[in-house]
């Protein structure tokens, strides 16, 4: 009787005995983990450059309600360099704020935190980097700055691929608050605010 | 009574090397299991040669240049967006302009030939992982990718399994914070308390009802 | 040596006999040595300690009559120079910015312009449009 027990018990145990080598399946990737398809930044056999990424074909556009010449897409209205904010973009403290964090990291690299081009790239470069508190960018049309960075200027390379048009528009208004908080007419200030001034705090 | 085929201590060999056999498999299923969680399988921490010897510390650290700077869609798209030659260029088209170091990139720039990089993070095909989904909820890039502004050459910090992903989806509090502090390397999730990261949870409308763990969340 | 050599008195018959010394070498005069070496040094340190105790104050280096500046700017190359440590200059560059943008002042007192936090500059703006800065 005793022994029955003992020999089912074993049997049992040895049934089981191929469960370990399941172990021997997960340390390599016969299963789906590469599978027959491409991922961002891939590469490929498939096309003659190698890039799994196609950049698109020549002379084509997004086929949405993109419209390339409009204001939104361009800064300019008419071929003028547009001073307004394209319709699609109203001006309020969360396009500020987004045009905030966007300055903060594509542009202050080199232009500073402040927009004098002071920024730690402009240090270690050394590069002299365009201030944007100067009299001929404080007077010139907001769609100036939509321009520059969508087409780049002088040295400055574009940043059209980096930057959507929407995110440029918020960019260009927090310029224009970057360039009011250094350079604001005390006329606008409180007295409290005024003291604070005097006081240099 | 024939005579004896075994020798006396027939008995007690067997009793060993019966003991012996379970050990082994044993220790060849524990070496396998420190194998399969090492870094000889997962790579964790282990730098991999690049074309270029680009450095995450100097970048980061040391320019203060943002992670966005780079991986510009990282807000807006499932891939965090690697950059284009044209994004190295933007600043070494100035600076280091003569570098053997770079010769690779400025090639690549005038022939439009991409830079083969080597991948750091490779998920399994069979997972959907969105990164702008994790930083607009507040995940920053230092929970998965480590203190990455501390390396030079780049390497993995977390081994992608499946029980990893899975304790920050039961229990995200244990790792969220502030939007405004997702690409900041420093921020320690300590810095607030249990109930405040609670109430970023709700805030940032986290589901908290089991959603995040189904299996169609990340296999889809 | 010769200190030895004054008191041995030649190999004992004993030791003759045997083919080698065996009486043992004095200590004491070793330890005497010993002794009056750290006794000197003691001595020199307290010695010296006592003059720079008198003289503390009255000696003066001087051989170098240029500023601290002046002797930086002739020490090192001229600038633009390889950085001691980027970090901690990338860490001051964004600290003066972030204070210059949460603080306010004077930029041009006679104009009437002052900088003031980008916070309440981006109120301003709100408030009075993209032009208020012209």
């Amino acid at each position: 009787m005793m022994h029955a027990i003992r020999r089912s018990f074993f049997t049992r145990v040895a049934r089981l005995a191929w469960l370990p080598l399941c172990l021997l399946l997960v340390a390599c990737h016969v299963d789906m983990y590469d599978q027959p398809k491409y991922k961002p930044n891939a590469v490929s056999n498939f096309f003659p450059d190698g890039r799994a990424m196609q950049p698109p074909p020549a002379n084509t556009v997004p086929m949405n309600s993109y419209n390339p010449e409009s204001p939104l897409m361009t800064g300019r209205i008419e071929g003028q360099l547009a001073d307004q904010l394209p319709p699609e973009i109203k001006l309020d403290a969360a396009l500020l704020a987004h045009g905030q964090s966007r300055y903060n990291a594509f542009c202050a690299p080199c232009h500073g935190l402040v927009g004098d081009g002071k920024g730690v790239i402009a240090y270690r470069g050394p590069m002299t980097v365009t201030s944007l508190h100067s009299d001929r960018l404080r007077t010139v049309q907001v769609g100036y700055f939509f321009d520059v960075i969508t087409n780049g200027i002088g040295k400055m390379y574009s940043y059209a691929s980096r930057i959507p048009p929407e995110d440029r528009w918020a960019i260009a208004a927090y310029v224009r608050a970057l360039q009011l908080s250094q350079n604001a007419d005390i006329a606008l200030l409180t007295e409290a605010e005024l003291q604070q001034v005097r006081a240099g705090r | 009574m024939s005579a004896q085929i075994f020798p006396r201590n027939a008995n007690a060999i067997f009793l060993a090397s019966l003991f012996g056999l379970v050990m082994l498999v044993i220790g060849i299923i524990a070496a396998m299991v420190g194998f399969y969680l090492s870094p000889w399988y997962t790579d964790v921490g282990v730098a991999k040669a690049q074309p270029v010897p680009f450095s995450h510390k100097h970048h980061v650290s040391e320019l203060k240049i943002d992670c966005r700077y780079c991986h510009a869609t990282v807000e807006k798209a499932a891939h965090a967006g690697f950059p284009a030659t044209e994004t190295c260029m933007s600043c070494h088209s100035q600076v280091w302009t003569n570098s053997p170091l770079l010769e690779v990139v400025r090639t690549s720039y005038q022939t439009g030939e991409p830079v083969v990089w080597n991948r750091i993070y490779d998920l399994p095909d069979f997972v959907y992982f969105n990164h702008s989904v994790h930083v607009a909820k507040g995940i920053g890039c230092s929970s998965c990718h480590g203190r990455i502004d501390q390396q030079q050459l780049a390497a993995k910090a977390q081994p992608l399994y499946m029980g990893w992903c899975l304790g920050c989806h039961r229990a995200p509090e244990d790792h969220i914070r502030p939007r405004e502090e997702v690409f900041n390397m420093e921020w320690d999730v300590n810095a607030l308390s249990l109930a405040q990261r609670q109430q970023l949870v709700i805030e940032y409308q986290i589901p908290t009802d089991g959603r995040l763990t189904n299996c169609f969340v990340c296999h889809r | 040596m010769s200190h030895a050599h004054a008191h041995s008195e030649g190999p004992s018959a004993e030791s003759l006999a045997l083919n080698h010394e065996i009486s043992d070498a004095r200590s004491q005069p070793v330890i005497w040595g010993v002794v009056m070496v750290f006794g000197v040094l003691i001595l020199a340190f307290v010695f010296m300690g006592g003059l720079l105790a008198i003289t503390a104050g009255s000696i003066t280096d001087a051989s170098n009559t240029l500023s601290d500046s002046e002797v930086t700017q002739l020490q090192l190359p001229p600038a633009p120079r390889l950085e001691q440590n980027p970090r901690v200059d990338g860490d001051r560059i964004i600290a003066e910015a972030t204070a210059r943008l949460e603080s306010y002042g004077w930029v041009n007192e006679q104009a009437e312009r002052a900088h003031i936090p980008i916070e309440r500059a981006m109120e301003l703006l709100l408030e009075h449009g993209l032009d208020a800065v012209k």
